[in-house]
This record gives structure tokens, sequence and C-alpha cells, in this order.
């Protein structure tokens, strides 16, 4: 029996095994029960980074070294335990309101998002103008408008925010099933500061907001202080002996589309600490919309009447 | 429920006077199902009808016909996009690496294709019995000894196992009744899914000696039916019935055998064959097919009954899927007739020799209505393009008395 084959009788079929990808000369993969997941394209990225974007140190050090170190970690917190062999979505959701484990919750919010934010990404490098940004398709289009009055409007907004975070944390795209306009949906911007989550069972590690500006010296009513910190409303839970809420209280269910990574390794290599409002803008020219429209399963399609290139299915 | 809970929102004190009052006109003693039904769905009317009242937030109608309110329709498209959503969010941060979960080998276990040594040394099953204890008649099953107890050759059994899953796949291919048995605590999960997949029966309780060798007795108050190719019930056989109290399997898989001695004696005694998985402390001899593994581990259990479940699958796909062609794999039951139809002349008269008959009549009786006996082909050489034919020794004996 050849080596190849015991290798492949290592893995039962049984348990339905998906192909790991090989992290080509890069730091090895952290040892344990997650690993850094594949991109699409992986060869590229590894050649290139992302053009216009990441050069190829740069987007080593955003995306392998530094998701490797967040895996890594959660490999190290859950080892041998309830955890030990569940997805970061699924851990930082239990360990959102556990004050013992924040630390995991950091690093699996991390891992969540940093590649989320690489995933809604164009990473292709086309011929030519390589930096050809994707049209938006036309339902989302006509979503965005409607909230923001014009996909010009948005980008100043998001891209305003964005800069003037201060600290690392995301900007975040998102829509929600609140009415507004004639619509039973409304899309927000939203900021997450650190690794702060915005799914809805970690609301209360959403960390929308720097702490040090959350004072009354600094023009907080006192409305805003009490909603940051006491519970709004006990939707879910009736007595003591009532379900324990799945939304922490105060947050709604919102659905993250978008987003864009602060964190200054990111991008403080390739466009210098005093560039961050060039990267925000070659960001959102490299944005990937048609992902961002399956988000909320909306049509991909676009003005030319083509389905937007959806790319290869490399990580979902 | 949850108008009620509303209810309780809103404060008892506020309530109290209903209740009573609803209380009192309704029944109190047992009502048939439709009449309690009525009364709980008046209740609720009330109540709604109570809190609408109420300032604040209205409730939804309940309808009197489905019970739903007019959210309900929607719940399932918002549940439709929540699994759309969390699959393409759950997947992000990280891949989880392929690791051991126990009930995986239960709820999907593994095929007769994914038998390896790998699988079978991951699942203990080459743990055998201290060396004081063993059968000899196991010793070609065992490797050797460590730490006082036996090891028992895993590519023994891989192939045990992997004959064993073959005769499962062949006799559910040929509509056999197969009988998964496991006594111990633990394996009923495994027993019961191995005869969900194969179509056959399960037994995780103490068997109850004489349910074959005195089946009418034993087993006789248990439904018996007839059922087509397709495995669905034909109905109309409940008088022929009557007679036939209870079937006979037609393969039996134990998963212990060392404490279902008497099942395996009962099958032996009726030709039925056995598949047992035979420690080394076990007698080989109890089975038809043994498998040399470790019948004390639940893992090592749950992977052969799950391996030998899918097996049984398979064969009850392949036949399956043969009748849809309109092949028929198995041979049908014997003196049946259809209901509504009379029975034939062979099945009226009894193939037994009446008094004063003799050996010549039952032979024209064969010659008359029993299909033609089927002639063996002619032996072939091994030389090649030359044919023999036998010549008896003793030719026409017969004729001569």
């Amino acid at each position: 029996m050849s080596l190849r084959g015991i290798c492949q009788r290592l893995r039962p079929q049984f348990s339905g095994v998906r192909q790991l990808s090989q992290v080509a000369g890069s730091s090895q993969q952290p040892r344990g029960l997650l690993q850094v997941p594949p991109l699409r394209d992986e060869e590229i990225l590894q050649r290139y980074g992302i053009p216009g974007l990441y050069g190829k140190e740069t987007f080593k050090i955003a995306w392998y070294d530094w998701q490797g170190q967040m895996v890594r970690r959660i490999n190290d917190l859950t080892a041998e335990g309830t955890l030990a062999h569940k997805d970061p979505k699924t851990i930082l959701l239990q360990t959102a309101r556990d004050p013992q484990q924040a630390a995991l919750f950091n690093y699996a919010s991390m891992a969540w998002n940093n590649h989320f934010y690489f995933d809604k990404i164009n990473i292709r490098a086309e011929e030519g103008d390589h930096n050809q940004p994707i049209p938006i398709p036309i339902e989302l289009e006509r979503e965005l408008v409607r909230d923001f009055s014009s996909i010009e409007s948005l980008r100043t907004e998001l891209l305003a925010t964005a800069y003037s975070m201060f600290g690392p944390g995301f900007v975040w795209l998102v829509r929600s099933a609140l009415a507004h306009k004639n619509s039973t949906h409304r899309w927000f911007i939203l900021t997450t500061y650190l690794a702060g989550s915005p799914l809805a069972g970690a609301h209360n590690r959403l960390q929308p907001v720097d702490m040090n500006t959350q004072n009354p010296a600094s023009g907080l009513t006192r409305e805003d202080v009490l909603r940051q910190s006491t519970p709004q409303n006990y939707v879910g839970s009736f007595g003591g002996y009532g379900p324990k809420p799945r939304v922490s209280y105060g947050g709604i269910e919102v659905v993250p589309c978008l987003c864009v990574n602060t964190w200054q390794h990111a991008w403080m290599f390739d466009w210098t600490l005093a560039g961050k409002m060039e990267f925000l803008e070659a960001w959102w020219e490299r944005v990937e919309w048609n992902r961002v429209a399956q988000a909320v399963n909306l049509r991909t399609e676009t003005r030319s009447g083509d389905l937007a290139y959806m790319g290869t299915n490399g990580s979902t | 429920m949850i108008i009620r809970q509303l209810a309780l929102r809103q404060g008892r004190r506020s309530l109290a006077p209903q209740w009573r009052s609803a209380r009192r006109w309704m029944s109190s003693e047992v009502d048939s199902i439709s009449s309690s039904m009525q009364n709980s769905l008046n209740e609720t009317h009330s109540i709604e009808s109570m809190l609408n009242s109420l300032p604040g937030e209205r409730v939804q109608p309940i309808d009197d016909e489905t019970h739903q309110t007019a959210d309900t329709e929607n719940i399932g498209t918002v549940f439709a996009e929540f699994k759309r959503q969390r699959e393409l969010q759950k997947p992000l941060g990280a891949i989880v690496t392929p690791h051991y979960e126990p009930h995986t080998l239960v709820t999907n276990p593994p095929r007769p294709s994914d038998i390896s040594l790998e699988l079978l040394l991951a699942s203990q099953a080459h743990m055998g019995h201290s060396t004081s204890l063993w059968n000899p008649g196991n010793a070609r099953y065992i490797f050797g000894i460590r730490d006082g107890i036996h090891i028992i050759s895993l590519d023994q059994t891989a192939a045990h196992l992997r004959r064993a899953a073959r005769v499962v796949t062949a006799v559910a291919e040929r509509a056999g009744l197969i009988l998964f048995v496991g006594t111990r605590p633990g394996q009923d999960r495994a027993v019961v899914k191995a005869a969900e997949l194969s179509g056959g029966c399960h037994l995780f309780d103490r068997w109850v000696a004489g349910g074959i060798t005195n089946g009418t007795q034993i087993l006789g108050r248990g439904k018996v039916k007839v059922v087509d190719e397709f495995d669905q019930e034909v109905p109309g056989f409940e008088e022929q019935l009557v007679e036939r109290a209870s079937v006979k399997p037609d393969l039996v898989v134990c998963l212990n055998p060392m404490e279902n001695y008497v099942l395996l004696h009962e099958c032996a005694l009726n030709n039925i064959p056995t598949i047992g998985i035979i420690d080394t402390n076990a007698n080989p001899l109890w089975v038809t097919y043994p498998i040399p593994a470790n019948d004390d581990s639940l893992r090592c259990v749950q992977v052969i009954c799950g391996i030998l479940g899918r097996a049984g699958e398979e064969g009850k796909t392949r036949r399956l899927a043969a009748a849809q062609a309109g092949n028929i794999t198995f041979t049908p039951a014997d003196g049946f007739v259809m209901p509504g139809e009379e029975k034939t002349e062979q099945q009226k008269l009894p193939r037994v020799l009446k008094l004063g008959a003799s050996i010549e009549e039952l032979e024209k009786q064969d010659a008359m209505g029993n299909r033609p006996l089927k002639k063996d082909p002619l032996p072939r050489n091994f030389i090649e393009g030359e044919v023999r034919e036998r010549v008896p020794r003793f030719h026409d004996a017969k004729k001569d008395l």
C-alpha cells in the first residue's frame, strides 16, 4: 500500500471531510482543531497580495499571520473544553456574556470579523486595468439609495466614519429588519471598536463607541448613559424562570453585509500612518458588491444585464 | 401559551374575576376531545378579546381551523432565510478540522467502503481479553500479546468485516429479514439505526428463549404482514396469515454473542446464518460469519453495527431499484394466494403420501403439475475443448426394482 493510500484512508469519509488547503510559503498552520481558512485564489494572493490595496508582505501580515495568530489563540484557550470543536461564530456567541472568557471572545470575534472583511474584497487581478471596480447590483443599489439618498453619500459617510475612528476596529454596513420608508428593511452603518461583533447574539459586546468619549462631560445625555448601562427591555423572558433571550438586551437583529478593517497593521505598512484616507478610498474601489448582495439574498444582476462575476467559491 | 403569558404581564389581579367566571362555565367532567378543544378555543378567544380591550399591543387572533395566527405563514420564509444566512456566516473565521464526534457513529454511520485499519484501531477493535481467558479457537485471529491481553489482528478483522458486509448486502438485496441484536447497555441506538437502514428488525432487550423454535407461542401476539416488492403492505391476507403467527429472520447479526448464546443456538437449529462480533474469549463456532473484534468497546460495536447497517441499506436500495425497473430479486413467499383468487389444484392437494398410495403415484403427481427439474449442465473437463458426458456407474437401478 502506498503512502498516499494510507494518507487517504486516514480521513474517514463518513465524517464529511473538506479538503484543507495548503498554506504554502507562509507561517505554518496552527496545530489544533481550528485552522486558517482558505481564501479564493490563494496563489494570486501569495504572489501579488491584493492589487491596488495590499502588497504581498502586508497581505501576509494582515491575513496569514494575523488570522493564524487568532486561530492559534482560540485553540489554546478552547483546548480540552466544551468549545474545543466549535467554529468561531459559535464560540463568540457563547462567550459574549461571560466576562471570564472575554479573551476568548476577542480572538473568536476578531477571526470572524477579519475573514468577513477579506471575503467581501474583490481579490481577482484582471489583465490591464486591475482596479476596475465591480458594479453594484441593481436591487442592492436601489435599497442603498433609498436609505442613504445616493451611493456617493453612503461612500462619504462610511469612509468618514472609518477615518474618524481612533484606534483599531471595524466599520460595518448592516441591514436590519426595521421598517423604514415603505420598506421592511433599513440599512445602517455600524462601528465596532477592537473586536466588537455586530451579531445580535453578542450585542453586549458590540463595542460601538470609544468609551473614553462616553461620559456626561463629552455631551452625552442622561438617557444615553442609562441606555448603555441598564437593560432596555425584557423581551423573551418572563420572570425568573423564563427562557434565556437569544438576543442580548437592547440588541436588534442585523445582517452584517460589508465591513472595513481599520486595524493599523492592515494598512499602515503600505499606505503609511498618514495615508488612512487613501487606503479607505482604495478599499471602496475593491468592494465585491455581488457578495454583499448575496448576504441579504438580493439578486446579483447589474445594470449591464449580466450576472456579476461571483468569483471562485473558496470560503463559503 | 403566548396569550396566557401576555395576560400574566398585565397582572394577575386584573384577570382574577375573568378567570373565575371562565372557570365556572367550564365543565369539570371529562369531555370528548372535540368538545374540550372547543372549550379551549372559546377560552382563547375570550382572553384575546379581553386583552385587545386593554391599552397597548393588540394580540393576533387565532384561526379556529388551523390554530395559526397571521404571522405563522411568514415563519417558514423567515426560517429559510435564517438558515441561508447561517450557512454563509458559520464557516467564517476558521476551518474546524475533522475530529471524532461520537454521535456521528450512530447518526451517520460509516460505510463498508470506509473500512480501514486506522478506523478499526481508533475504535479500539484490536483489544482482546486477558490471555488467561482466551478461547484457543481464536488463535488465528490473534496478533500477539501486550500488557497481559491478546491483541486481535486488525487485517483479519477488516477482512471478516468486509465479508460480513457482503453477506448482509446480499441478504438485503434478496429481501431477507435481518435481525440486529445488541443487548448490552448503550448498544440500543446503533442497533435500531442499523435495522432502520436495512429495513430489518432490532432487539436490544433480552432475547426470550423460544422466539424461533417456539415462535407461535412466544411471538404469536405480534403482527405479521404481507408486503409487495416496494415494501408496501398489501391488505387482504388476514385470513391466510392466521396460520403463520410469527416469522423467522433470514440473517441474525449479534453484537454480543457471549450473552446471546440461546438465540444463536436457535438460529443454528433452524439453519439461520448468523454474524457475530467474536472477542478473544468467545467461541467462534457459535456464529456462521465471525468478526474478530472487541465487543466490550461501545465505539467499536457502533462502528461495526453501523457498517453492517449501511451494507443492508445498500442491498435494500438495489432491491428497490430493481423492483422499480420491474425485476424481482427475491423468491416470493410460498403458499399464498392473492385475496379474491381461488387456490390452484396444486395448492389444494397436500403433498403427503395417502393411505394406499405409492412412490410411483407421487412421481406421477410431480410429472403432472410441477415445473420440470432443471438439469445440471454437463461437467466440462479442464482439457481444452473436451466435454465428457458423465456415465453413471449404476445405471437405472430403480427400474430394476
